[in-house]
């Protein structure tokens, strides 16, 4: 039977066994007809999980990751982000502040989108995030990604020092080793930093095993500063991981969330062989929090493609 | 206190919910003790005592609580647990005469009196319940007397929160079936003092799972719904909640509450709390076809209050278990008897020619022309009816069965399709997944029935799968049938049930259970488990007989 590896994004999280829990119950969560209870469909599910590697302890507050207060996961993830990157303390000055730039200054909810003709974003409510709250998120985004495109010793704990991204690849293609035995097919379901991580191991990596399927949700995969750092396999024209994903790339985001928003659309800048193939699909969340990941769960659009790319 | 390796492995037998091993494992206590010449410790008979009565193994604990007696064990907790025995297993007569001699040998005013109290108030007070309402020999007195025995515990220690709280429930009862309480307690100040002592308690932070089911029920006392919730929501995620407790709520909300799941915010409660229970591990949930409808038309705002974030998803699962236990029918033989259990199933999702009509799926022992097949109803003396779909007041209707479009001998895939008479309407067959729940995940499986053909209740029991053949690791050991194994906690029987998985699809048909039951895969051993077969191995078996053209 068909196996799901799931890849968490930044923040504290629970311990791995509880966060795989939640992800499996915001997927069976809502009615009957759109619910998809993976294991109950006889497909298996595991999570890359990475959050020890940056973050002291997991988060104890099981409960938030699974709340419908939509800034309460949030809090949870970004309440104990430790030391945040500065500009003087990054590996690249300059592409931290322009990162950093951009995602302060160029905020979904708050601009009019260039192409506002016919744009569903138009006709949706924007609320901006509270400010200390998103400033909050932002560190700790900056960081961890900072921290693993330029594989940062880090010691999350006393005793326990890590080359963050060569400890993470590790994990993934562990995990994607052990799912590809548990069935197939087999489909990655990445969301936020985690669409990061699994690009740069499906093209990057060369022991990486393949895969049938890949979905990003909410991801910074379009924007340039990312791109650049996942240079030289990665090219606008042959962006696609061709070797590693056997078939669809479908790439899911909301218009407003804040990770996502910068550049939305994967398919002009992941192309194979020249040409558009990553599906991109537009699913709007709702509220405050877009970048939510039990909201892009509950999406009709998400879960009629995972149950199509899992032929259930 | 030290365990003896007995008694230990009765607590270990009593969580695995395997009876036969909870038996066994009791008799071999009871032997040790007869050689060693030597009565259990108390704290250990109360331990072992508890473990029985909190994983609701009824049966064992009433037969080891009556050996211990035998063996002279004179402590009271075992007088009392036997006594819990008996009114679970609707004994009364026999609990009230074993109470009435207990509470007249402990201490006046200890705890043991005060239980034991509280068990003759619980007794009785189900001798009025199962009156429904009948002026006929000891109902009336009954209630009165389960008022007196709760009040003698609350009015010497007006702490008490669980008797003093079935006392304004009883109290309210009675006033709402007009029965006259001599030297009536007001119920008001009861409940003004017992709500002071909750708060007292919850400040103190001195509440146990038992207390907030109370609380509960004192807030709906006062009419304060809002409150019923809040304290329902602690109940629900207490540590020490259990099946065996929700049982309890349950029965006290609709049996002296008169709740119903249909009547607006206030009632869904009672749907919430069967979502509880069915979600608990060992949960069973007995209804009638009406609380199954009732609970299907249940609102949702009370699913969202009580269960927070998770309340929504668990108002569609449990609205999906009531409406596929619409789909479920109890097979009858002439004389009205049931005799099994069959469900809808649409032609197609079983074989494509059969298209859109409507066949009832069962049990080959059950329903079966084939002369080979004996004790098994013939289909032109077999009638079905969908008990759920009945109108409140009258009987659901029955189907006649034209034939047995296809069948499978009990030894094989005991399976019979049966076509009716007159097409079907107005009813929803069960979908059909041709996948099997993952092994590895702690994955239930849900059995919709007729226990022994009981017509007047439908059994959902919650079961963890154990094993079974199916891709990508099963070994069939018939080709062509994948078996499944499931653990259930209770009732046996229900053969020709619909086997669900979580998502509420048909993944099996029901059609064994066995205490000694011999494992799947090549594995060594046996274990408590009931049996199905899957869903797919019927399909592939209706395909091959289609195709061969004897149909």
């Amino acid at each position: 039977m068909a196996h799901v590896t799931m890849i968490h994004g930044i923040g504290q999280k629970p311990e791995e066994a509880a966060l795989l829990g939640v992800w499996r119950r915001a997927l069976a969560g809502g009615p009957q007809e759109s619910r998809i209870d993976l294991g109950a469909k006889g497909v298996s599910s595991s999570m890359v999980y990475w959050a020890d590697v940056l973050y002291p302890a997991p988060d104890p507050n099981v409960a938030a990751h699974e709340s419908t207060n939509e800034l309460e996961t949030l809090k949870s993830d970004v309440g104990h982000i430790g030391d945040a990157i500065t500009v003087d303390g990054a590996e690249d000055p300059v592409w931290l502040a322009r990162l950093a730039g951009r995602l302060l200054l160029e905020d979904p909810a708050l601009d009019e989108p260039e192409n506002s003709v016919g744009s569903a974003s138009l006709l949706e409510e924007r609320f901006p995030l509270p400010w200390a709250l998103k400033q909050r998120f932002l560190a700790a985004f900056l960081r961890d990604v900072h921290h693993y495109l330029f594989n940062v010793s880090w010691t999350p704990r006393p005793g326990e020092t890590y080359q963050v991204q060569g400890e993470i690849r590790r994990r993934f293609v562990e995990k994607i080793a052990a799912g590809a035995e548990k069935g197939r097919p087999h489909v990655v379901v990445s969301h936020s930093m985690g669409t990061v991580i699994a690009y740069d191991c499906l093209m990057r990596v060369p022991e990486c095993p393949a895969i049938d399927a890949l979905v990003t949700l909410g991801s910074p995969l379009g924007i340039d500063e990312v791109q650049d750092k996942l240079t030289p396999e990665w090219t606008r024209s042959h962006g696609f991981p061709s070797e590693k994903i056997e078939g669809d790339w479908v790439n899911i985001f909301d218009r407003l969330d804040v990770v996502a928003a910068l550049d939305p659309e994967l398919a002009n800048d992941f192309r194979r062989a020249g040409l558009d193939v990553v599906r991109d699909l537009h699913e709007p969340n709702n509220g405050l929090w877009r970048h939510s990941l039990r909201k892009y769960f509950e999406g009709q659009l998400f879960r009629t493609e995972l149950r199509r790319l899992l032929k259930i | 206190m030290k365990c003896s390796a007995e008694a230990t492995k009765i607590l270990v037998a009593a969580a695995s919910l395997e009876e036969n091993q909870v038996e066994s494992a009791c008799n071999a206590w009871i032997e040790r003790l007869r050689e060693g010449n030597k009565v259990p410790e108390p704290q250990i008979a109360r331990q072992v005592l508890d473990e029985l009565r909190k994983h609701r193994h009824m049966g064992a604990l009433k037969r080891l609580a009556d050996k211990l007696l035998r063996l002279g064990c004179r402590e009271d907790v075992v007088d009392r647990h036997y006594c819990q025995a008996l009114i679970e297993s609707g004994e009364l007569i026999a609990a009230i005469a074993v109470l009435q001699g207990l509470v007249r040998r402990v201490t006046l005013g200890g705890s043991e009196w005060d239980e034991a109290q509280g068990l003759l108030g619980r007794a009785y007070k189900q001798i009025y319940i199962d009156a429904c309402g009948s002026k006929l020999g000891m109902a009336e007195d009954a209630l009165k007397a389960a008022i007196a025995a709760y009040r003698q515990v609350f009015d010497r220690d007006p702490t008490q929160i669980w008797h003093g709280v079935n006392l304004v429930a009883l109290l309210a009862r009675a006033e709402r079936d007009g029965v006259e309480i001599a030297d009536f307690p007001r119920k008001d100040s009861l409940i003004e003092g017992l709500r002071r002592e909750v708060e007292q308690r919850w400040s103190a932070g001195t509440l146990e799972a038992w207390d907030y089911a109370s609380a509960a029920e004192l807030s709906l006392a006062r009419g304060d719904l809002a409150a019923v919730q809040r304290w329902l929501q602690e109940y629900l995620s207490a540590a020490d909640v259990d099946a065996f407790k929700i049982a309890g709520t349950l029965r006290q909300f609709t049996e002296v509450w008169r709740l119903r799941a249909d009547e607006g915010e206030a009632g869904a409660v009672i749907a919430v709390l069967r979502a509880a229970l069915l979600r608990n591990r060992s949960g069973t949930l007995s209804l009638t076809p009406q609380q199954v409808q009732r609970t299907a038309e249940a609102d949702m705002v009370s699913f969202e209050k009580i269960l927070g974030n998770t309340g929504v998803q668990t108002y569609w699962w449990m609205r999906a278990a009531m409406n596929r236990a619409r789909s479920v029918a109890l097979i009858r033989q002439p004389d009205g008897r049931g005799v099994g259990t069959g469900f809808l199933v649409r032609g197609r999702d079983l074989h494509e020619p059969l298209g859109d009509e409507l066949f009832l799926l069962t049990n080959a022992h059950v329903v079966s022309d084939s002369p080979e097949q004996r004790g098994a109803l013939r289909s032109d003396k077999a009638s079905v009816a969908f008990e759920a779909t009945a109108d409140w007041d009258r009987t659901a209707r029955r189907h006649l069965v034209r034939e047995i479009a296809w069948n499978s001998p009990p030894e094989l895939l005991d399976a019979s399709l049966l076509r009716f008479v007159e097409p079907l309407v107005g009813i929803e067959p069960c979908p059909v997944s041709d996948s099997l729940p993952v092994t590895d995940e702690d994955q239930r499986v849900y059995v919709i029935g007729h226990p022994l053909g009981g017509e007047l209740s439908f059994s959902l029991q919650d079961n963890r799968l154990l094993d079974h053949e199916g891709p990508t690791s099963g070994k069939p050991t018939i080709a062509g049938r994948v078996l499944l194994h499931y653990r259930a906690p209770t009732e046996p029987g229900s053969s020709g049930s619909p086997v669900f998985s979580a998502d509420w699809d048909v993944i099996g048909l029901h059609h064994a259970g066995a205490d000694f039951m011999p494992k799947l895969n090549g594995k060594q051993g046996t274990y408590a488990a009931n049996e199905g077969i899957w869903i797919r191995s019927i399909k592939e078996a209706i395909a091959r007989s289609f195709i061969g053209g004897s149909h």
